[in-house]
């Protein structure tokens, strides 16, 4: 078995909460609160969860973007949390990020060239390099060396995130970050950037995580996909399996909630209700018991370890095994 | 520069183009000042003409002691205009600095910098300048520093703001991952989008240090005589405003004329850099 390209262990971001006139600690936003995951070289993970569950501050505490506060990254065998100013740097050529929105991640004052360019700048490549890196990268994403010289306020919402994705592929990372890559585009143009993605990804041999809501998008796109709620990952499962038999109750409350032109798909739990709780005062035992129709008196005092109940399908409930059990009858029930 | 007069042209801001045309004029009087009239013409005593009324040979009479009006004013244009531009570029950069560094960078030492500059700025800035000046002694230089010290707490807060939440943006952070330093993060991708404000604060300040320079002058705190300073014209002629009107009018006005026309250009760049002005479309009349 080959070793995962990244591996994180145990990871903790959490950012301390001052209130009042004298600044006192009030408290913890736990935003990430003890994951463990990793990617395998080519693989694409999805990280899904609703807003502010945690999915962005993880991918970015992966990238050191966001200090973690504790735990463990590991990405081509070395530390990440441990290393210096110079070795940081030097992983960096290795891994990326695409980020969500497009208008705001490309600097308004410099050309196309300079934004893609940055990175062999950065990296001490010479001048020659950097043009002939850029003009391949412009056309890799699609655009064509034309687009070198023009500002980002001059391309379309696609073309911009196009800019993004060549921006961080330069110098030929092995692992990228899409951040919700492509929930700020029009649904016409999201099918040509998640197909460029995916392209990229089998000419060069990326790894992503790839954070999204999108489940629709994450079923196609995906290998492997982790269920976030609330700081904390809940399911993970390779995406067939996920989308066939998902067996925490918040993992089916999010498929049901999720609209679906399959009539052999439909909303089999209730949907759920309420509010994501606070992170900063998270409920006792399971962080799900408040929205979930199935607790018991077991998930309101204690939280239950992410068990492992299939090959690679791991699942954070006390109950998994009975739902488990419980899935052939449904799927009959359905069929 | 044309893109400016165009805007301003198409946008009907007509006091603007009036700004800078005085502007124009005052610029082109200071840096031809030695080429129409000497030295000499500026500061010899000739008590012959003294307060003499503007004629055809003084075109705006002569002063107390003689020396031709229209030389002094054209020597004092430079001297305010060396004086405001030396000062506002040096406190430019000071607070583009201190401001820069101390958005950028959330700490102990910034902190502790940036509550200095609030405690320099509550006091008045001519009190300011006028406590630099008593301890180095009054001369242009020391005019010329000692604005460009009092002013640099005012861009330090001011440009601070911006730089404290430019530095979150995205665009930040994409260059941050793929491996861009602090100072390449701050001078790169942070301090060009504030140049809009840079440039109009500047023209804005650089009216407010033409006032405290003449005022500074008036006070007897700037170049000493006989050089020709505007404030310092007024103040030594302010004797005979009632009897010779015209040796106090005539730096008077000229400064008023120098300030309005600074104001009425900064307030045009100020529209001209601001993305909300909607840039072809004309204001109603």
């Amino acid at each position: 078995m080959t070793a995962p390209l990244l591996e994180v262990e145990d990871l903790d971001v959490h950012f301390p909460v001052f209130r009042g006139p004298l600044r006192r600690r009030a408290g913890t936003v736990r935003a990430v609160d003890g994951v463990s995951l990793r990617v395998m070289p080519g693989e694409t993970l999805a990280l899904v969860g609703e807003s502010g569950c945690g999915k962005s501050t993880l991918g970015r505490a992966v990238l050191r973007l966001q200090e973690p506060s504790g735990g463990q990254v590991r990405f081509e065998g070395q530390d990440l949390l441990h290393l210096g100013k110079r070795d940081l740097k030097a992983a960096r050529r290795r891994m990326r990020m695409v980020f969500q929105d497009p208008h705001a991640s490309l600097n308004p004052r410099l050309r196309a060239a300079e934004i893609i360019g940055e990175a062999f700048t950065i990296h001490g490549c010479t001048r020659a390099e950097r043009d002939a890196g850029v003009a391949e990268l412009l056309t890799l994403v699609g655009l064509g060396p034309d687009f070198a010289q023009r500002f980002p306020h001059e391309f379309s919402g696609g073309q911009r995130q196009r800019l993004g994705i060549a921006r961080a592929l330069a110098l030929h990372p092995s692992f990228v970050v899409c951040d919700e890559p492509v929930s700020a585009l029009d649904v016409s143009v999201q099918a040509q950037i998640v197909n460029l993605l995916m392209e990229l990804q089998e000419r060069l041999g990326l790894s992503y995580l790839f954070i999204s809501h999108d489940l629709h998008l994450v079923e196609f796109i995906a290998d492997r996909v982790a269920v976030m709620y609330l700081g904390r990952i809940v399911e993970t499962a390779p995406a067939a399996a996920l989308f066939a038999g998902p067996l925490h109750p918040y993992t089916r409350a999010l498929l049901a909630a999720s609209p679906s032109i399959d009539p052999d798909r439909r909303a089999a739990d209730a949907v759920i209700e309420g509010e994501l709780p606070s992170p900063l005062n998270p409920p006792s035992g399971c962080a799900f018991h408040p929205r979930c129709p199935h607790a018991t008196d077991q998930c309101r005092a204690e939280m239950p370890p992410l068990a492992a109940l299939a090959t690679g399908h791991d699942v954070r409930c006390w109950h998994a095994a009975d739902w488990m059990a419980a899935a052939p009858a449904r799927a009959e029930a359905l069929g | 520069m044309t893109g400016f007069i165009i805007f301003l042209l198409a946008t009907r801001r007509y006091m603007a183009i009036v700004g800078l045309g005085v502007l124009a004029v005052f610029f082109a009087a200071a840096l031809a000042a030695p080429l129409i009239y000497s030295w000499s013409a500026a500061t010899l005593v000739n008590l012959s003409q003294a307060l003499a009324p503007p004629s055809l040979t003084l075109p705006l009479g002569a002063d107390e002691m003689g020396r031709d009006m229209i030389a002094r004013l054209v020597w004092g244009a430079r001297v305010s205009l060396i004086v405001a531009g030396t000062s506002v570029s040096v406190a430019l950069v000071a607070g583009l600095l201190i401001g820069g560094l101390c958005g950028y960078y959330d700490n102990r030492i910034t902190f502790v910098t940036m509550r200095a500059m609030d405690a320099v700025i509550s006091f008045p800035r001519i009190l300011v300048a006028i406590m630099l000046i008593t301890i180095l002694g009054p001369g242009m230089a020391s005019l010329t520093l000692a604005i460009a010290i009092s002013s640099v707490p005012v861009f330090a807060r001011l440009f601070r703001g911006p730089v404290l939440s430019l530095k979150t943006r995205d665009f930040v952070l994409a260059s941050r991952s793929l491996g861009a330093g602090d100072m390449r993060l701050l001078f790169r991708h942070v301090m060009p989008n504030i140049s809009a404000l840079i440039i109009v604060q500047g023209s804005i300040s650089l009216a407010e240090a033409v006032l405290i320079a003449s005022g500074l002058s008036f006070l007897g705190l700037g170049p000493q005589p006989p050089v020709p300073e505007w404030g310092a014209m007024i103040a030594q002629s302010r004797s005979h405003l009632m009897s010779s009107p015209h040796v106090v009018l005539v730096p008077g006005i000229a400064l008023f004329l120098l300030v309005l026309a600074l104001n009425l250009v900064g307030d045009g760049l100020r529209d001209f850099t601001d993305p909300k002005a909607g840039r072809a479309i004309a204001r109603p009349a």
